[in-house]
This record gives structure tokens, sequence and C-alpha cells, in this order.
């Protein structure tokens, strides 16, 4: 049985006067992948950014409401800690241009501080062969990472992720810049990944989240509509709402 | 109806480009003419000695009388001085402040600060040495400084510092607004700090833009003549350090060209030369420093 | 933009056409089996060929829903009520199948028993039975076509009142044989007939439970069955 590793409760969030997020409760089992569907501007990517507190370094950015990490609040303290817990993947790969493939992996550990030179290649090593990108770049660390494929460079970000050792790990539609080979490629590795780290992955892709989720998530609004296995809500929903939209019948 | 119509498009094309052709040429006109004026005049005074010696008495080749040809050399070292010691003042200033403009763009200083470095580009380098001249002489009559030193490479050093620090903090906030939002957030989201995530991955990323501005304003402070005037002085003795009258290249082609007599008057078109080389090599390393360290693409 | 209902407009087509084909089918085989039951009253020798006639198109008729359904989902991949849509589709479609085969072979069974001319005693109570499981085809064919859960809502008793009436004819039919007062002959086609009919009567319960499933995304639960006597 998994208990829930990440649970919001109540969680608002607003740029200047837009409620982008309203009143939201949800739950996020440990070793399991939780999708967020629902349509452009439903609010899903401002309240995965609350998660991290990436949300709030934005201008005119405010959210209340508890995230509670194992029980503790995300909220309580300086963010820098949290986000160092709590790791995120985004829309884009936003390698770090002026560093090496070792160095954007590296990243996070050296300015984190505090690791050995042996520690730090064995996480290296770890957290490229865990983002399926180690083959293809372990005669190259030392190269740039700007020469990487687009699909190369986005499992590159989720390795350097992955090397701090998250304890959640967020997904802003990670695949929604890539071709279907490099979109499959990581939706197999979040497979793989879900049994070490829960994954919660904001999708637009209806179908991808039926494929990699267990459970999932319909906002629409900034509301959530409904919540349940996907199986369940890919087969029958409860809300009529979720079924025009995961029926492509939405007006 | 076709055959005119397309003839008609070419001919206005070709017009139009040959319009623009003709334009750029006038426009690199004055700069060739500067090129070509300072080679042809200046190219004889470059030999050994304008290195290594100090410049003469002024004098006019007459029967009887050879002049002595002399050299500028403390004139270069005095420029060097003034730049270097101004850039070590400029610089770690500049930077900060473009760091505060880019990073802070939210906090109420910002704003202001910003326009403020916008209109001090754009003062007359002469108000800035009036400027700078009157603070030393406030340190003077208040006792802090003695009244030699209101005059020195030190407070010439200062004058274009202050020049150059609103070059810099610009440049610099441009360059840093050019990284994408998403390093930023990338960087955070892996709980790297703010203060790190500023000066290691950000700065990091923009350096290219940043070290260009560096140049540039190095590069303007260099051929700075008005502000020096006041308050650098100019000598054609040796150095004494910054505390002393420092001669510098603009000065040197001020005092000398004006005289009327052969000899420095040869030197001012050696230095003038050199100032203009000087310039072209900053912006050639300029331009080197903006690509990537891995070759090829601009950061 | 705004305000512009998507309608997924190929999907829908493709499920349109499911209505229909499933529309025919479903009128097909509700005629099949109301023929060859109406047979049973009159020993007319073209309700053999009809019935085959129709048989064959049905079958025809599954083929291609089966086939337009499994490229529907390779398309189109449907979810929630679109998927259980084309999966019910599947499923009916069998049974109609079914139906229509049974239909065949009740027509064929009736005409052997016409022939041999003693069937007196059972006709009447296999008429009953088939007029019962007609009314429950029937019943579980319209709820389809309408997507009504509810009027099939008493599906499984009727068919235990048919399952009752099988285990009684199965009896009389026997002891028919035993007394001889029927030709081995018939008592093995009214057997069949029997049989046929009690084998129909769960098709259309499957078909009903289909509907409820559709509707609500729910199996029915069923209920226990009675043990029903060795087939023959």
């Amino acid at each position: 049985m998994t208990g829930d590793k990440l649970v919001v409760e109540n969680l608002n969030a607003w740029y200047g006067k837009t409620h982008a997020v309203q009143d939201i409760s949800l739950s996020f089992p440990d070793k399991r992948a939780t999708a967020i569907i629902g349509p452009s501007g439903c609010g899903k990517s401002t309240f995965i950014r609350c998660l991290n507190r990436i949300h709030e370094t934005q201008p005119k950015a405010r959210a209340e409401g508890k995230v509670l990490l194992d029980s503790q609040d995300v909220y309580a303290d300086d963010p820098t800690e949290i986000r160092g817990k709590i790791g995120m993947v985004f829309q884009r790969p936003n390698v770090f241009p002026t560093m090496s493939i070792y160095g954007n992996v590296a990243a996070g550990l050296k300015l984190h501080g505090g690791y050995s030179h042996d520690e730090m290649d064995r996480l290296v090593i770890e957290s490229l062969k865990k983002a399926a990108l180690w083959e293809e770049v372990k005669e190259k660390l030392d190269q740039s990472a700007l020469q990487l494929s687009g699909g190369q460079q986005q499992r590159l970000c989720i390795a350097r992720a992955l090397a701090v050792q998250p304890e959640v790990l967020l997904m802003d539609e990670p695949a929604s810049a890539l071709d279907p080979i490099s979109t499959a490629r990581i939706e197999d590795l979040i497979f793989d990944l879900k049994n070490q780290v829960p994954v919660v992955i904001v999708t637009h892709n209806m179908q991808q989240a039926a494929r990699v989720a267990d459970r999932t998530a319909f906002l629409y609004l900034g509301k959530l509509v409904e919540v349940a296995p996907t199986r369940d809500l890919f087969e029958r929903p409860t809300e009529k709402l979720t079924e025009s939209y995961i029926t492509g019948r939405f007006g | 109806m076709r055959p005119p119509k397309r003839l008609r498009r070419r001919v206005k094309s070709a017009a139009l480009l040959a319009l623009c052709a003709v334009a750029v040429l006038i426009t690199l006109l004055p700069l060739a003419s500067i090129l070509f004026e300072c080679l042809v005049n200046g190219a004889g005074a470059i030999t050994p000695a304008f290195f290594l010696k100090n410049p003469p008495a002024p004098c006019n080749p007459a029967p009887g009388v050879t002049c002595p040809v002399g050299g500028i050399q403390d004139a270069i070292v005095g420029t060097l001085l003034l730049v270097v010691v101004a850039s070590l003042i400029a610089l770690p200033i500049g930077i900060l402040a473009g760091i505060y403009l880019s990073e802070f763009q939210d906090r109420p200083l910002a704003r202001p600060a910003r326009f403020l470095a916008d209109v001090m580009t754009g003062i007359p380098s002469i108000v800035i040495g009036v400027f700078v001249f009157g603070i030393f002489l406030f340190f003077a009559q208040e006792g802090w400084i003695s009244s030699f030193s209101i005059v020195s490479g030190f407070t010439g050093a200062v004058a274009l510092a202050v020049i150059m620090i609103p070059v810099v903090a610009r440049t610099c906030e441009e360059a840093l607004r050019l990284v994408p939002t998403s390093i930023r957030e990338a960087s955070l989201a892996l709980g790297i700090p703010r203060h790190r995530t500023i000066l290691r991955i950000v700065l990091s990323a923009a350096r290219g833009g940043v070290i260009t501005g560096a140049l540039l304003a190095v590069a303007r402070a260099g051929g700075e003549t008005a502000p020096l005037l006041l308050t650098a002085g100019f000598t054609t003795g040796a150095i004494t350090g910054l505390s002393g009258w420092t001669p510098s290249l603009p000065v040197l082609i001020y005092q000398f060209s004006a005289g009327g007599y052969a000899n420095t008057t040869q030197l001012a078109w050696g230095a003038a030369l050199m100032l203009v080389l000087i310039m072209l090599l900053i912006s050639v390393g300029a331009r080197l420093a903006l690509r990537n360290r891995f070759g090829g693409r601009t950061a | 933009m705004a305000g512009a209902r998507v309608e997924r407009k190929a999907l829908s087509e493709e499920l349109n056409t499911l209505r229909e084909n499933m529309q025919t089918i479903a009128t097909l085989s509700v005629q099949a089996i109301e023929r060859a039951v109406a047979g049973l009253d009159s020993p007319d020798a073209a309700v053999v060929g009809d019935v085959s006639a129709i048989d064959r198109e049905v079958y025809g008729l599954k083929e291609r829903i089966v086939r337009n359904c499994v490229e529907t989902i390779a398309l189109h991949a449907p979810v929630a009520k679109d998927l259980r849509t084309i999966t019910v589709a599947l499923e009916v479609t069998t049974d109609l199948d079914r139906i229509g085969r049974y239909a065949k072979d009740i027509a064929e069974s009736a005409h052997e028993l016409h022939r041999e001319g003693d069937g007196r005693e059972s006709l009447p109570k296999l008429r009953e039975m088939g007029s019962l499981t007609v009314g429950m085809i029937r019943t579980a064919v319209n709820a389809y076509l309408a997507g009504d859960a509810t009027s099939v809502s008493h599906i499984h008793s009727d068919d235990d009142a048919v399952d009752r009436f099988h285990d009684e004819l199965f009896q009389l039919i026997i002891d028919g044989m035993a007394r001889r007062s029927v030709t081995p002959r018939t008592g093995a086609e009214c057997i069949l007939i029997n049989r046929y009919l009690e084998r129909l009567s769960d098709h259309a319960v499957n078909i009903g439970e289909w509907v409820v499933y559709l509707v609500t995304g729910e199996r029915p639960v069923r209920l226990p069955r009675r043990p029903s006597p060795p087939p023959p």
C-alpha cells in the first residue's frame, strides 16, 4: 500500500488579479504517476508550479494554501530547500548553454556544495542512466550540451533534475516540444521512474496521460473537476464535463 | 500588362539597392578617411624611440637646427594606467548595477535607476570632468586630500569610471535580459539559491554580452579627452604614480596638434594612429568575445 | 473560435455508420427469429429458405461491423462512452449473429418436425416458449437501439421463467419418448428446439447486460443461476 507523498489542501493561486487555481485539493501517492489534464488555460501549469514554489518567482504571482511533502508544509520555510526535494522538468528543454553535458547534470550538485568528485561522478552517471541517455553521451561528457538533439536535451534536463535525488518529480508537458519517438522514450522513462519517485505530469495530450499515469486529475477553469484511477476515468468518467473533454467533444 | 510590371518592379529594386549602397559608402567614407589620414601621417612616427622616449621640447626645423624626435612613452603608460584603474572601479560597480537592473526589475529602485543610467550615458564628458573636479576640489577644501592631488591620475581614473559605469550597467543589463527566464527557472528548480543562480548560471550564460559591454566601455574611456583635461592634467615628464599629473594619449594629441611645431605635431599623428589601432583591436576583441567558448555560435 | 463546439467529425461519422449497421443487423436478427418461431405453427417450406437467407446476411454484416470497430479503435483511440459504444457493439453483434444462427437451426428442426407429423404434444408448449423468447429478444434489442437500460431491468426474471419452461418441457419430451407417444426423431428435434430457445434467451440476457454497461459503465450483477440439466 503506498501512502500519499504529496498532499495539496485548498490551494489557490493568482497572477495579478487572475485567479488561476481555485481551491484545489489533491493528493499524490508515492511510487505512482499522476497526470493532470485539461484544456489550455485551465490552470494546470500554474498548479504544478505552486508545488515547488516556482510560481512565486514570477512578478505579481501569489499562492495560498497548503502543500505537504511528507506532512511538512512546503510553504513554511525558505523555498530553496524544498526545490531541492521537488524536482521539475519544463516544457522546453532548458539546458545551461555554457556548460558541458557533465556540467549540466552536475549543476545542482556543484552549486549545492558538499559532494566529493567521486560522488558527483557516480550521481551523474546514475542519473544519465536513469534518463536513458548514458549510452548516447558517455563518450562526450565534456562537450557542449547544445549539440544534442531536442529529445536528448530534454532527457538531459531529466537527468539533471534526478541528480539531486528529489523526492517528487514534476513534469510540465515534458514531451510537447518533441517528436513521437522522443516522446515515446520519455514515456518509457516515466514508466520506470515512477517506481522510484512519484511523478506528477501535466499534459495536454490525453492519450499520453492514459499511457503513462496511474491516476488522472481533470482540471477546468482553475477547478478540479474529477480525479480517478486512469483506467476508470477513461472508461467511465463520472462528470459530464470530463466526458466531454476526454471524448474530444468540447463546446 | 505583365512585362512592364515586372520590369518596373525590377528597376525599383535595383534603384533601392543602388541608393542603399551609396548611403553605406558615404557612411564609411569618414571612417576610411580617418584611417587613411592617420596611417599616412602617423606611420612615419612609429619607431622604437616612439615607445621608449618621452616628448621633446617643441621646435620647428630650421637651417642649422635639428629637432629632437622623442616619443610618447609615458602617454601610453598613462592611458593604460588611467584605463586600468577606471576599469577596476567601474566594472564591478557597473556589473552589479546591471545585475540589479535585470534581476530585480520589480524593486522600486530599478526604474528610476535605469532612467538615470540612460541619462548619464548622454551627459557630455566635459560636464562629468567638471563634476569630478569639483568633488575633489571639495575634498581638498575640507582638508581630506592635499590640494596637489586635485588634478591627478586618480581623479582622471574616477572621471573615466563615472563615464563607464552607466554604459557597463546598461549593456550588462541587456545581456542578462537576453538570457531566457527558463534558464533561471531551471536553476531555481534544482534548489540552487537565487544569488548563485544569478552569479554562476545567468551571468555565465550572458558572459559574451557582458564582456562586450565591458570592452566597449573601456574603449570609450580610453578615447575620452575632455574630462582628462580637467582631472588628469598633462605632462611631458615621467609619471609619478597616480597622485601626480598623468599624461594620456588623447590629451597628448590635443596638446601637440594645436602647437604648430613640426616634431610634436608628428608625435600627435603617431599617437592618433595608435589610438585608432587600439580602438580597432578592442572592437575585434569584443566580437570574438561574443563567440561561445564551444565555438561558432553567439552566446 | 470561442464557443464553437468540437465535434470530432471523423469519429462521429464512424459511430453513425456503426449505429446504422447495428440497427440493420438487429432488425434482421429479430426478423429471423420471429419468422422461425412463427414457422413452428405452419409447415411452410419457404421458412427454412427465408431464415437461412437472413442468417447469411446477418453473418456478412457482423463481419463488416467487427472490421469497422477494430479500425475505429486503431484510428481514433476512443474513450469513455465512445469506447463502450464500440466494445458493446462488438459483443452484441456476436449475440445477434448467434440469434440468426439459432433461428436457422430452429427453422430446420421445425421443418423436420412437421415432416414427422407427430409433434402435437410438444408444439403448443414450444410455441409458448418461443413467443416468450422472442419477447425477450425484442425487449433487449429495442433497449440496445434506444440506449435505455431501464427496460431490461426484469430480463433476468424473464430468463428464469424461460429456464423453468425449458426444464418442464424437457421432462415432458423425455416422458413422451419413454411412453412411445412420439417418435425418437420428433423427440430429438423437440429437445433441440427447446435447447435453442433456452440459449436464445441467454443471448437476450447478454444483450440486456451489455446495454446496462453501455449506459452506466458498470457490469450488472448476475444472479446465481439454477443448475441446468446436461446438454444433449
